[in-house]
C-alpha cells in the first residue's frame, strides 16, 4: 500500500512548504545541521558539568562522542548526524519517560537530519525543509492547544504561579501588576482580577494556535512571520530559555528568504560560551540562577 | 527518493499529530506524571501543586518550616534539577527532614506525605 498517496493531505498539497526559488536551501540546512550538532554537544557538556559528580557512564561518554562527531562533521556530515542521533537516542532512552522536554525537540531534529541526506539531491533537500517547517508548526500549534485544554491561562493562573515562584517572571510582570497584586500572588492567590494580565495570558495561547495555522496555509504571509519574531524575542527574553530558543528557532528561520540564522546563531553561540564560563570558574556559579 | 523514507516520515508526523492523545493517555491511564512525561509542549503545562503533610511524632505540624532560597538552596536546585522529586526545585526529602529536625529536635520522627493537587489554584504551602 502506498501510504504517501493515500494521505495526500500531508504529502502532496500541504507539505509543499519548501521555497524552491531558493538556491541556498542546501547551505542553510548545512548551517542548521552544524548548529544542531554544536547545540547537542554543548547541552551534553552542560548536563555533565551540572550533575556535579552524579553521572552515569552515558552522561560521561555522550559529550565526548558528540564533541568528536562535531569536530569531524565537515568531512562526513550525514554519517556524523546519524551517529549523533543514535548517541542522543541512547541518552534520551536512559532517562525515559522522565526525559527533559528539550530532548524531544533535539532528538526529532536529529532524526529528520538522519533520515534525509540533503547533500544527495534537491528532492531530499525539499523534503527535509518541509519536514522541519511542519514540525515547527506542529510544536507551536500544540503548545497553544495544551494551554487551552488545561485551562490554566484563562484567568492567568499559570503566569501568576510562575510569578510567585520565579524571579524571571516576577521582575517583568511587576510593571503590569500593582504591588498589592504581586503580594497577593506571592501569598498563593493566583486570581488577580487584573484585566491587562488576563489579556496577556489569553493572547499567548490564541496567538500560538492562530499563527502556525496561518503560517502553514500561507507560507508567504510576512505579517505573521514578523509578529512571530516579536513574540519569540519577547517570550525568550522573559523566560531566559536561551538554549531552547537557539534550537527551536532554527526551522523558523527557514520560512524567511533572508538568512536570519547567520545573525541569531552568532548571538546564541556567544550566550552559550557565557553559560559555560561559570563551570570553568571564570565567573561565579550563581550568575545564571 | 526512497519510498521507505517517505513512509518513515509519514508515520513520524502521524505520531506527532496524535502525540497529545498519547500524552493524555499516559497521564490518565498509566499514572505517568505529565510534568515528567513532557515532550513537545511541556512548558505550557503547570507544575502540579504538591500538598505536604508533615507529622512529627504522629502529630501534624501546624507551622511549616520557612524555606529560604539561599545560595546553598540554589546549588541544591542545580544538583537535583534533572532528578526532581516531590519537592522539586527547593529541597530533597532528606534535606527537608534534616531541616525539620534542626528546627525541632534530632530525635523527632518525621513523616512526610506528599500528594498531587492538580490544577487547583488555591492557597497552599507548595513546594515545587
Amino acid at each position: 500500500m502506498n501510504y504517501t498517496k493515500s494521505i495526500p493531505f500531508l504529502f502532496d498539497n500541504y507539505l509543499s512548504l519548501a521555497d524552491e526559488r531558493n538556491d541556498n536551501q542546501s547551505s542553510r540546512l548545512n548551517n542548521f545541521n552544524n548548529f544542531l550538532l554544536f547545540h547537542v554537544t554543548f547541552r551534553s557538556w552542560m548536563m555533565y558539568l551540572d550533575n556535579q559528580g552524579r553521572y552515569s557512564i552515558i552522561d560521561f561518554f555522550c559529550p565526548l562522542i558528540l564533541t568528536f562527531l562535531f569536530t569531524v562533521f565537515k568531512k562526513n556530515g550525514h554519517k556524523c548526524t546519524i551517529l549523533a542521533f543514535l548517541v542522543y537516542l541512547i541518552k534520551f532512552s536512559s532517562v525515559f519517560p522522565t526525559s527533559p522536554n528539550h530532548y524531544y525537540v533535539e532528538l526529532y531534529f536529529l532524526f529528520l537530519f538522519s533520515i534525509f541526506n540533503f547533500r544527495n539531491s534537491k528532492n531530499e533537500t525539499n523534503y527535509l525543509t518541509n519536514s522541519l517547517k511542519l514540525l515547527f508548526v506542529i510544536i507551536l500549534f500544540y503548545t497553544g492547544i495544551k494551554k487551552l485544554l488545561y485551562g490554566q491561562y484563562f484567568r492567568g493562573e499559570y503566569l501568576a504561579y510562575l510569578i510567585s515562584c520565579d524571579e524571571r517572571f516576577s521582575s517583568v510582570f511587576s510593571y503590569i501588576l500593582s504591588k498589592k497584586e504581586m503580594l497577593s500572588i506571592k501569598s498563593g492567590n493566583y486570581i488577580t482580577g487584573n484585566y491587562y494580565f488576563y489579556l496577556i495570558s489569553n493572547s499567548i495561547y490564541l496567538f500560538e494556535i492562530i499563527a502556525p495555522i496561518i503560517l502553514f496555509f500561507k507560507k508567504d504571509h510576512n505579517y505573521i512571520k514578523e509578529m512571530l519574531i516579536i513574540f519569540f524575542i519577547t517570550l525568550f527574553l522573559i523566560s531566559r530559555e536561551f538554549t531552547f530558543a537557539a534550537i527551536f528557532l532554527q526551522p523558523f528561520y527557514l520560512f524567511f528568504n533572508t538568512e536570519l540564522e547567520k545573525v541569531f546563531n552568532r548571538v546564541f553561540m556567544l550566550i552559550y560560551i557565557l553559560m559555560l564560563l561559570p563551570f570553568i570558574s571564570i565567573i561565579p556559579m550563581w550568575t545564571f540562577n | 527518493m526512497n519510498i521507505l523514507k517517505k513512509r518513515i516520515i509519514l508515520f513520524f508526523f502521524i505520531f506527532q499529530l496524535i502525540w497529545p492523545v498519547i500524552h493524555f493517555a499516559a497521564d490518565k491511564f498509566l499514572d505517568i506524571n505529565r510534568w515528567y512525561f513532557g515532550g513537545l509542549s511541556m512548558y505550557c503545562l503547570p507544575h502540579d501543586k504538591i500538598k505536604l503533610t508533615i507529622t512529627i511524632n504522629n502529630k501534624p505540624l501546624e507551622e511549616y518550616p520557612f524555606i529560604n532560597k539561599s545560595k546553598n538552596i540554589q546549588n541544591a536546585i542545580r544538583r537535583h534539577k534533572h532528578h526532581y522529586d516531590a519537592y522539586g526545585k527547593l529541597l530533597t526529602r532528606s534535606d527537608l527532614v534534616a531541616l525539620i529536625q534542626k528546627k525541632f529536635s534530632s530525635n523527632v520522627k518525621v513523616k512526610i506525605v506528599t500528594s498531587r493537587v492538580p490544577h487547583v489554584p488555591i492557597k497552599q504551602y507548595n513546594m515545587y
